[in-house]
């Protein structure tokens, strides 16, 4: 009987002391047991799962910062991509004097404007045709005219829709080169070529 | 102006007779022009007193007009007997302007009226072979701002009866400044009397021209990269513009009826086409695959000027609007523009490009011969001629920046138009004589 007794009383300091030990392990340090009684009834995290949360936070930083990054190079090949087009665009062909004829490296840079417009339908562009100061300002609007109906024609016969450009002449009003001699003269003799819309 | 009480006296004999006159006449056609030697005579003070500066700014300005003429040869009181010197208009002794080779002489009398508290200027014109007054008036001035507007008044009839035309005082000529972003157009007579800022106009105006009438002024203007048609209506002051079929348009005129001729590409290459009165295209008149523009009619509306590249170069044509014919009219150059057809139609006057820059030639059409009336330096370009057919207006950088210039069909000059420094583009010449000043 005596034996049952010291069993019993033995088993139960064990069941007492192991439920004890789990109390101490679940309660949040500096807390006490009737607080921790009272915060019972509302939600609480524990610190593994705290420990998931915050790896978890980080890992989704991590995963911004990235796509962040991924973001901005993608912004900056966007960007670069849309420099490269526009510088494509806007390189200038150029002329002899009293003439709309197309030059053969004219032709060429038109072959990669139509490229790039073929590649990007929502551009559209302003074709303006220039003169240099000789001549009359009269016949150089028409003969600025002719000059950028060349290369828009051109751009048609290699695919580009003739919704997407329009053309202007300036005649001689807006030289690049304002001094008065050959250099600046062929500088004038241009076509501009400039997007007027993008979306 | 308002206050400027103007009127004429018949004053001994006015009777302007032409055939008594003809010694005097201007031919402007003639193989040399004719050199009329004037005298000015010092001006006397009918009141016996010392003479005014008023009058002696009169003297001035008349002596300034006058060698704006290149038929007027002006003597000086050293090549006249006596220094020719008149006390009485009544009595002159025309024996020492006649062998002085005066051809005219005129005199300046001052007379002060007390009652009204103005100055009476009389002007007088002898003919020294007729000994005869050919044209005398007097004016009542109560400034001496009204000096200019009487010696311009009192020329003017007199070039009226030397010339047939007082063109040169009366009809204002048109011209374009350039700003940034805008243009101005300006108004000017062609002694450079009278600037004055007709409209600003956002974008850049070319080829203003004025309507048979003088009450419009059309003009071409390139806004948000787009060519339209402008027109300044003078009377009422509005300025009307018109998007035009097409990419482009070119030096828009009117014609002697009214409507609109301009050059338009929406065909694909830049053709002459009439406008009715409502701006809508009522017919080609010129229509090739070459460059055609600057149209420009006679007065009759018989013929029509125009600079086309249908033959490679710019060169220069006449249409007929009779029969529809194209007539080629330069050969010589292989840069031919601008040309204008003087109002009798009978010459045209065109810019034409040489190794030494564009210079001004003039084509007549009733002997077939060219002639060079520009030498430069720099370039001589947009000629437009006077109502008279004589006195042809262009613009040149010969001094490094455009000013106006005008000339005569003769090649006499060139005489600048001061402009009060300002660059100047695209002068037109009104055929009539200003109504809105």
């Amino acid at each position: 009987m005596r034996t049952r007794w010291i069993f019993g009383t033995i088993l139960m300091l064990t069941l007492v002391m192991g439920c004890a030990k789990k109390k101490i392990e679940t309660y949040p340090a500096g807390v006490s047991s009737n607080q921790q009684i009272g915060a019972q009834t509302k939600p609480y995290v524990t610190n593994h799962q705290e420990e998931q949360t915050l790896s978890s936070v980080q890992e989704q930083q991590g995963q911004t910062v990235e796509e962040q990054n991924l973001q901005e190079e993608k912004l900056k090949q966007a960007q670069q991509e849309k420099e490269d087009i526009r510088k494509i665009i806007a390189k200038r062909i150029f002329f002899d004097f009293d003439s709309y004829e197309l030059k053969p490296e004219a032709r060429k840079i038109l072959q990669q404007k139509a490229e790039i417009l073929k590649k990007h339908p929502e551009i559209k562009i302003v074709i303006e045709g220039h003169c240099d100061e000789r001549g009359t300002e009269e016949y150089n609007l028409a003969l600025g005219e002719k000059r950028a109906r060349a290369a828009y024609e051109f751009l048609i016969l290699l695919g580009v829709d003739a919704n997407r450009m329009q053309i202007v002449s300036y005649g001689e009003e807006d030289p690049l080169d304002p001094r008065h001699c050959e250099a600046a003269w062929a500088k004038n003799r241009r076509d501009e070529f400039k997007i007027i819309s993008s979306k | 102006m308002k206050k400027f009480l103007l009127f004429s006296l018949i004053i001994g004999l006015f009777g302007v007779d032409f055939g008594w006159a003809k010694p005097l006449r201007v031919t402007i056609y003639g193989p040399a022009e004719s050199k009329i030697y004037v005298f000015v005579a010092e001006p006397i003070n009918l009141d016996g007193k010392k003479n005014s500066i008023m009058v002696q700014e009169v003297v001035q300005c008349i002596k300034v007009k006058l060698k704006l003429f290149p038929f007027f040869k002006q003597l000086s009181p050293k090549d006249i007997l006596e220094q020719g010197k008149i006390n009485d208009v009544a009595r002159i002794d025309y024996k020492k302007f006649f062998l002085s080779r005066a051809d005219i002489v005129i005199t300046i009398g001052e007379r002060y009226l007390p009652d009204t508290g103005k100055t009476r200027i009389e002007l007088r014109t002898f003919d020294v072979f007729k000994q005869k007054m050919i044209l005398g008036k007097a004016f009542d001035l109560t400034n001496q701002r009204q000096v200019v507007l009487m010696v311009r008044k009192y020329l003017g009839d007199l070039l009226q009866l030397i010339m047939g035309n007082k063109a040169f005082f009366v009809n204002p000529i048109v011209f374009v400044h350039k700003g940034i972003k805008k243009s101005s157009i300006y108004q000017i007579f062609a002694d450079g009397f009278g600037l004055k800022k007709l409209a600003d106009i956002q974008g850049i105006v070319l080829s203003p021209s004025w309507s048979f009438d003088g009450e419009k002024i059309v003009f071409s203007v390139i806004q948000h990269e787009q060519h339209k048609l402008g027109i300044l209506d003078l009377k009422t002051g509005n300025m009307q513009f018109k998007k035009l079929p097409g990419n482009s348009c070119i030096s828009p005129v009117f014609t002697p009826w009214g409507d609109i001729a301009v050059s338009l590409d929406f065909s694909g290459s830049p053709d002459i086409y009439l406008l009715d009165k409502q701006l809508k295209i009522e017919k080609a008149l010129v229509k090739h695959w070459g460059i055609d523009i600057s149209p420009c009619f006679d007065q009759s509306g018989s013929k029509m000027v125009f600079t086309s590249s249908r033959l490679g170069n710019p060169h220069i044509f006449l249409f007929n609007l009779h029969n529809n014919q194209v007539e080629r009219i330069t050969y010589e150059g292989n840069y031919n523009t601008s040309a204008v057809i003087s109002p009798d139609g009978r010459l045209i006057v065109f810019s034409r490009l040489t190794p030494e820059g564009h210079r001004i030639f003039v084509h007549d059409l009733k002997t077939g011969q060219e002639k060079q009336i520009t030498f430069g330096p720099g370039n001589d370009e947009e000629p437009f001629v006077s109502s008279d057919g004589y006195f042809v207006v262009f613009t040149s950088n010969r001094s490094g920046k455009y000013k106006l210039y005008y000339t005569t069909i003769n090649g006499d000059g060139p005489y600048l138009i001061p402009t009060n420094n300002i660059s100047t583009f695209s002068p037109s010449w009104s055929w009539v004589e200003e109504k809105y000043f």
